[in-house]
């Protein structure tokens, strides 16, 4: 199956080369450039160029960048001439030379990208493919809802971040989606509904929908074979209408055979103002095998009377099967209940290891009893914040990493192995490489070790 | 306002599926405005100076003192001053919690920073890190933006006004039709809110009550229609300049934005609502 990377970002001008060799045949072409392509052209962009002799609007795909050479893949010309070389092309009615390649982003918005995943004629994807897209920090993605329903025939579908556009684990520090505008009450801001998706690397704010009726992040309906990891989600404040405000949300039961996977993710400052509960990750329908692996949720607070606030709530129907390790749950506040983990059935199945909860929560629903008297003696409990040491709860400047070697998260999860990524933290680190014991959380703290470039060393002295 | 028309159906008559003429994507001038500037400002335009720490005094910091909440100053090994840029309000943090259980690690926290090529971290004269966080929302602030390019324009070659289309991608242009449109009231053009422009582009749900004895709303809904709002674009042929053949070849690029704003179509007069019509 063939896997194939397209770009969603604004910038449709990145730069302009004229080809100075094409090897190859088609529909694919290895091309050296003129002059130096600027290195913010990546696989999954296109290029594109004006034939002369036909006045053609030609289309290639990047699909891969080795050294100087870039490998473009005809994919479309305006006046269906057909596959040619990008060497092939004319600049003029001499045809001595290339035209001069645009390089741009394969589609400026979320949505738009979904509508082609949609698509049962897609342009840049095989029919059957497993379509990767990566958004790049252009600037800000505003989309207020993206509903992925339709996937065709295709394998897979992922909504990734290119690599050099990843969040550093911070919020706003690299491709940031924050709508400004409300997405429908409950409708969530990515809303998945289908099998087979890859939400990974997204940093989602809603701190702009305050006053809004959005009031989730990412809500997922049925979907089986579901991976929601590294992702920062966070900033919901306020009163969105009829139900509080939550990170991730599954609210369906889906099949007992189904699987979703959340993973090294931080969900962070989802605070109800007015008669609701908040949630952080809420998969409390599904009944299939769950799988809640090294999260962190902090600050997730409720209102009103008989509301709680709660980090992680699962296992309501007695055929989910749900492995709940290596979380952190902390400042998860309500009024009625401070819930840091909830097992809503006893029917169900669950297996826990090493999670935390901190002093604020009631000791019914710590790490260790989890609402149903678990009695995990891998739990680490009450301990306060200043043990957990976040590096910064500061408002406007958080770093929910760890701090090493004081935090009492560090060195204190299990090995959950490496199947679908579990042991790639927050910030893109191998917690194998680390040599250490896993930490609990979304950060491996013991990857900060050690830095050479010139500002980190004039830090070094403070 | 710029609108992104569906050609052609996913599923003849199945809401739920796209629609022809549905109206995938709309974009405000004020986003689109937002857009630009943030292209232009963004730190990857920007580099680092030879200690490696971003250069004070920059368009870009300029970009950050105006588009963010919060300005942090290192004082010190454990202090960090903390500026509300709104209320002007100070306070300093440390590793020590505060009544709000606030605190941070100035080392730990700058030293992760700037292990990123991209970082955002300044370096004043007299030695202090510098950082700004939490952006505001400039697409809904046309004063903040106007001087934002104020300053793009005086520190660059770009210009606001060749800056007014959103950035369509060559499927965009294709695939779809991409039309500019105008709000009429009151005898006059007017520019319609960033809200009210997205939300052409909304889909159709309907809330599904709970079951009966849920302690925690679910707050489930069903998407009736996959777009609410379509354009008859079919019918634009004349006012738009366009051949209807030609928009639906989805390998020809048709763009249909016209510039100048008397001759745009009116949004009331071509914009149908799926459930005011009763389609929906």
């Amino acid at each position: 199956m063939a896997t194939t990377i397209v770009s969603i970002g604004s910038n449709q001008a990145i730069d302009t080369e004229t080809p100075a060799t094409c090897g190859g045949a088609g529909p694919l072409y290895d091309v050296t450039w003129v002059g130096s392509v600027s290195a913010s052209v990546y696989v999954g962009d296109i290029a594109t160029a004006t034939h002369f002799a036909t006045a053609s609007d030609y289309t290639y795909l990047i699909t891969a960048i080795v050294g100087s050479t870039y490998t473009l893949k005809y994919i479309t010309d305006s006046a269906a001439t057909g596959d040619l070389s990008p060497c092939a092309l004319c600049l003029d009615s001499y045809c001595d030379d290339p035209p001069v390649f645009t390089f741009k982003r394969a589609f400026t918005t979320i949505i738009l990208f979904e509508v082609d995943v949609a698509d049962a004629t897609p342009l840049y994807w095989g029919t059957t493919d497993d379509v990767i897209g990566e958004l790049h920090a252009d600037s800000n993605f505003t989309d207020n809802t993206v509903t992925f329903d339709n996937k065709q025939s295709l394998a897979s579908l992922t909504l990734s971040v290119n690599v050099d556009s990843r969040h550093d684990g911070t919020a706003e520090s690299g491709a940031l989606w924050k709508p400004t505008t409300q997405s429908g009450h409950s409708v969530g801001v990515c809303r998945v509904v289908m099998d087979g998706f890859t939400l990974e690397w997204i940093d989602m704010s809603l701190a702009s929908l305050d006053l809004l009726n959005t009031n989730k992040a990412v809500v997922t309906s049925a979907a089986n074979n579901l991976i929601i990891r590294n992702c920062l989600l966070h900033d919901k404040y306020g009163d969105p209408g009829g139900t509080g405000p939550f990170g991730i949300h599954e609210i369906s039961t889906a099949l007992s055979t189904d699987t979703q996977i959340i993973q090294n993710n931080i969900v962070y400052n989802f605070e109800e103002t007015n008669n609701d509960s908040a949630g952080g990750i809420v998969a409390n329908a599904f009944a299939g095998n769950l799988y809640i692996y090294n999260n962190t949720a902090y600050k997730i607070v409720g209102a009103g009377g008989n509301k709680h606030g709660i980090g992680y709530r699962f296992g309501n129907t007695a055929s989910c099967n749900a492995r709940i390790k290596n979380n952190i749950a902390s400042a998860c506040n309500g009024p009625n209940l401070d819930i840091a983990f909830w097992k809503n059935n006893a029917s169900s199945t669950t297996t826990t290891a090493n999670n935390l909860s901190d002093d604020t929560v009631n000791v019914l629903y710590d790490a260790e009893d989890m609402g149903q008297a678990l009695n995990d003696t891998s739990a680490i409990t009450g301990v306060t914040l200043a043990e957990i040491d976040f590096v910064s709860t500061t408002i406007g400047t958080e770093d929910l990493h760890l701090l090493s070697n004081t935090s009492v998260c560090w060195e204190a999860g299990v090995d959950l192995g490496s199947v679908s990524g579990v042991n790639i933290d927050i910030d893109g680190i191998d917690r194998d490489s680390t040599g250490a014991v896993w930490d609990i959380g979304a950060d491996q703290a013991s990857s900060v070790a050690s830095n050479t470039n010139p500002a980190f060393i004039m830090f070094m002295d403070c | 306002m710029e609108l992104v028309i569906n050609v052609g159906s996913s599923g003849e008559g199945v809401q739920t599926a796209y629609q022809d003429g549905d109206i995938l994507d709309s974009f405000s001038e004020s986003r689109t405005d937002a857009c630009h500037i943030e292209m232009i400002c963004s730190k990857l335009n920007f580099g680092m100076n030879s200690s490696g720490f971003r250069e004070p005094g920059t368009l870009f910091e300029k970009y950050l003192s105006k588009t963010r909440t919060y300005k942090f100053i290192r004082l010190n090994g454990s202090q960090v001053k903390r500026i509300n840029l709104i209320t002007l309000e100070e306070d300093v943090l440390s590793p020590t919690k505060n009544e709000n259980n606030e605190s941070i690690n100035p080392y730990e926290y700058l030293s992760r920073r700037v292990k990123s090529p991209n970082h955002e971290i300044f370096m004043t004269a007299q030695g202090k890190a510098v950082w700004y966080g939490r952006g505001l929302n400039i697409i809904d602030n046309e004063a903040l933006r106007a001087d934002l390019w104020n300053d793009i324009e005086t520190d660059t070659d770009k210009l606001r006004i060749n800056h007014t289309n959103w950035p369509s991608s060559p499927r965009e242009i294709c695939r779809h039709l991409v039309i500019k449109s105008i709000g009429y009231k009151g005898n006059k053009f007017q520019v319609i809110s960033n809200g009210t422009v997205c939300s052409f582009s909304d889909s159709e749900i309907i809330q599904i009550p709970d079951p009966e004895g849920t302690d925690l709303p679910i707050g489930e809904v069903e998407i009736v229609a996959k777009r609410r709002s379509f354009i008859p674009y079919w019918d634009l042929s004349a006012s738009l300049g366009i051949d209807i053949s030609d928009v639906r070849n989805p390998i020809k690029p048709i763009d249909a934005r016209i510039e100048n704003v008397p001759d745009r179509p009116k949004i009331d007069d071509i914009r149908i609502d799926k459930k005011v019509a009763g389609i929906i």
